[in-house]
């Protein structure tokens, strides 16, 4: 059988996977949306009136903080899935059910980057279906900006989602995953520029603006937050582009070097 | 063939070693002629699992989850439709398929999974320990349709155990003690041979180690 054929039968089992599972888990697919939009609605309200932000670029103008911290929350939304991602792996590895996508008969690298995307593209929607109802609250972007976007959306997502692929690697039970969550995902959230700008952390401690330029959060957060303003992040999407190939490499090289199963 | 031998003897091992979830430090594993460290997949391609533990996605329809694992063998649509139609056939599961693998018994889901492993046709159908925790009703209906497989088609079965009453006479056993094969003949042979019956023989294995 033609290869691309066959590749192309596979993604679309493990892809239907993902989405038979996805939409059947009704808390999950609401807290995608609750979560961000909690941050939206309640805090960046809160904050509206306290805080303005001043013309940086993408921006052309003064802008609202409620208009800021978008695009951060789109980032927040692909990385909660990102880290679900590596606890379903986790949750795989324990019911047994990885054995049988490490036993296909196709290579594993092939398998775990067809995992990766598919589930990536699951983070993407979400992050329309959030985007949606900003814009229904008022926060306004061109149709044209939200379809340029969406590369780095699924590149974003699949940084987060190797970068969980990763971390499930050291993670062998399922009870160990939330004090790891809380170590990684609150302090990229708040070390970077997806509640304010880098250079106003600086005023107050250099050391922390320096770790956020560093943190491929920032990146996804200015990536996503440049293109949703029909600007190109080259830095920022090279620097996802680092981070999500030395992370996959990483994983790929584990399971395909390593017992990785023998403890499951 | 039967691959017999106490519990720690190594049939698991050995099974994890063959699907490749453990990699081999020496020597070599052939499938239908493909090494299972060089030639990874093309020996995947001719073996169907059928692990100790179950491996099914109870969140799935039993359809979808041998729908799942057809496309992960790489048959399209029609296939998929048509060979599911002969599984289930062969196992019973015809009024299962919308069914949660959840809501289903040991035993149903135990034939999903033998379903699921014969569903690309492999000619090597590998059983780790897989009627182990089943009751005898399910055990028997299983080993009776596992014999008509072999009878009927090409499929050659490598069936781990420890359970001596699942060997019948005619059966080819590998009997393993302690990671090395001890003894490779007929059921009938190996009783001849020691004059004893396998499970005395078993149990002489285990208390010598």
């Amino acid at each position: 059988m033609n290869n691309l054929r066959r590749s192309a039968i596979v993604f679309k089992a493990i892809s239907k996977r993902e989405l038979l599972k996805f939409s059947q888990q009704h808390a999950r697919l609401l807290s995608a949306l609750v979560r961000p939009l909690v941050w939206l609605v309640i805090f960046a309200a809160g904050f509206r009136s306290i805080l303005g932000v001043s013309i940086v670029p993408p921006y052309q103008t003064y802008i609202t903080y409620d208009e800021y911290v978008v695009p951060g929350l789109c980032a927040m939304v692909l990385m909660f899935f990102g880290m679900q991602t590596s606890l379903s792996m986790v949750y795989d590895r324990e019911m047994g059910t990885m054995r049988l996508l490490m036993t296909a008969p196709f290579p594993r690298p092939v398998l775990l980057l067809f995992r990766l995307v598919s589930t990536g593209l699951i983070g993407v929607l979400q992050v329309y279906a959030f985007l949606g109802i900003a814009m229904l609250m008022g926060i306004e972007f061109e149709l044209i900006n939200l379809l340029f976007v969406a590369p780095t959306l699924l590149l974003s997502a699949l940084m987060f989602g190797a970068l969980g692929f990763l971390m499930s690697l050291g993670i062998r039970q399922m009870e160990n995953f939330a004090g790891v969550m809380n170590f990684v995902i609150f302090p990229c959230f708040f070390m970077s520029s997806a509640l304010y700008p880098l250079w106003r952390i600086r005023e107050s401690s250099p050391l922390l603006a320096d770790i956020g330029a560093w943190n491929p959060f920032t990146h996804a957060v200015e990536a996503i937050r440049h293109q949703l303003y029909g600007q190109f992040q080259t830095f920022s999407v090279i620097y996802l582009l680092v981070v999500t190939v030395l992370c996959l490499a990483a994983v790929m090289f584990a399971y395909e070097k390593h017992d990785i199963m023998k403890a499951s | 063939m039967v691959v017999l031998g106490a519990n720690g003897a190594g049939k698991t091992t050995l099974f994890s070693l063959i699907s490749t979830l453990l990699k081999l430090q020496t020597g070599e594993i052939r499938v239908c002629g493909h090494s299972v460290s060089s030639q990874r997949t093309s020996a995947l391609a001719n073996m169907g699992l059928v692990f100790q533990h179950t491996t099914l996605d109870m969140d799935l329809t039993v359809g979808q989850n041998l729908s799942y694992f057809a496309g992960l063998q790489g048959l399209n649509g029609v296939e998929i439709e048509a060979r599911t139609t002969d599984v289930v056939h062969l196992l019973d599961l015809q009024n299962s398929l919308g069914e949660k693998v959840s809501r289903l018994s040991g035993g149903q889901r135990r034939r999903i999974e033998i379903a699921r492993a014969l569903i690309a046709e492999p000619p090597l159908l590998i059983m780790d320990e897989a009627t182990s925790s089943l009751d005898v009703s399910a055990k028997t209906f299983l080993c009776d349709r596992m014999r008509d497989l072999t009878r009927e088609t090409d499929t050659t079965i490598l069936w781990s155990t420890h359970l001596v009453e699942e060997v019948a006479d005619q059966d080819r056993v590998v009997i393993l003690d302690r990671g090395k094969v001890f003894d490779d003949a007929t059921c009938a042979t190996l009783c001849k041979k020691y004059g004893t019956s396998l499970e005395a023989l078993l149990l002489k294995l285990s208390q010598q180690g």
